[in-house]
């Protein structure tokens, strides 16, 4: 990982793919985003991208229950953009090429489940991904919300 | 966590949740409401004006209640969502297929209603 330029802030964390571990996410990404200064509209937001993602590798990325690591890094950068950086050695997933779900029409042909990578696309402004050296890496990129909603 | 049950006129419930829906609050409260929505005809009026948090997970609660209340001729509505659980609730979809409102008169309205087709 690329040292961040000069005046810009980051941190990273290590999780295991354990669902507790989510907790643990949520209050890392927090306490960033409060010494960072970050808007405090940005801070939800974020934090509900990395459960949505963090959670899609614990459930999704490994077909058995070893013991894996997920990295997170955080990053300011001078221009006011944040990005979230989530890496895995899980399989192969790059949530650019997910379709869209159809949205269901009524209560009983709801699926249940496979949200999350809609509620990223919609709340992140932009996504990058690549495959690196087996694992996956998704960065996703928040402007700063200059009280221009969503 | 919390989770308050309330009677309210017409024999609805109004559950009032309290703390995120993300995967440890719907452990905390998981239980509690399946307890509410299984096995009998029940009109559930979900309080979200005190969630400030919901993760897909969260949805999944929802979704799996209401549908367990429909079986059994009951109904499920949303009350007073945040800003931005209202905006999840909208990308989602869930908001077409459990009503979401932000008046209590009108919610309970919307439940003592004869469900569609029936």
């Amino acid at each position: 990982m690329a040292a961040p330029p000069m005046g810009a802030s980051s941190a990273s964390l290590v999780v295991s793919n354990k669902l507790p571990e989510l907790s643990r996410v949520s209050a890392w990404l927090e306490a960033w985003a409060r010494e960072g200064g970050l808007p405090a509209m940005l801070v939800p937001i974020m934090d509900l991208c990395a459960m949505e993602l963090v959670t899609n590798i614990i459930n999704y990325a490994y077909d058995t229950d070893s013991v894996h690591a997920i990295g997170l890094n955080l990053c300011k950068n001078e221009d006011g953009r944040v990005s979230l950086e989530i890496e895995d050695d899980g399989r192969p997933f790059d949530p650019l090429r997910t379709a869209a779900e159809p949205s269901a029409k009524s209560l009983e042909e709801a699926r249940i489940g496979g949200w999350g990578i809609g509620i990223v696309r919609h709340f992140a402004d932009e996504l990058q991904y690549r495959r690196v050296d087996a694992r996956n890496r998704l960065t996703v990129i928040f402007r700063h919300p200059d009280g221009t909603p969503h | 966590m919390d989770l308050q049950v309330q009677q309210l006129d017409g024999g609805i419930e109004r559950v009032t949740i309290s703390g995120r829906l993300d995967s440890a609050g719907v452990q905390e409260i998981d239980h509690r409401l399946s307890a509410l929505t299984a096995a009998r005809q029940a009109f559930v009026l979900i309080d979200l004006s005190q969630v400030p948090f919901l993760a897909s997970i969260g949805i999944r609660t929802l979704l799996t209640n209401a549908r367990v209340l429909r079986q059994h001729g009951g109904k499920m509505a949303l009350l007073n969502p945040q800003a931005l659980v209202e905006e999840v609730l909208k990308v989602t979809g869930i908001e077409t297929i459990i009503p979401v409102f932000h008046d209590l008169e009108a919610a309970s309205a919307a439940l003592k209603a004869p469900a569609a087709g029936s």
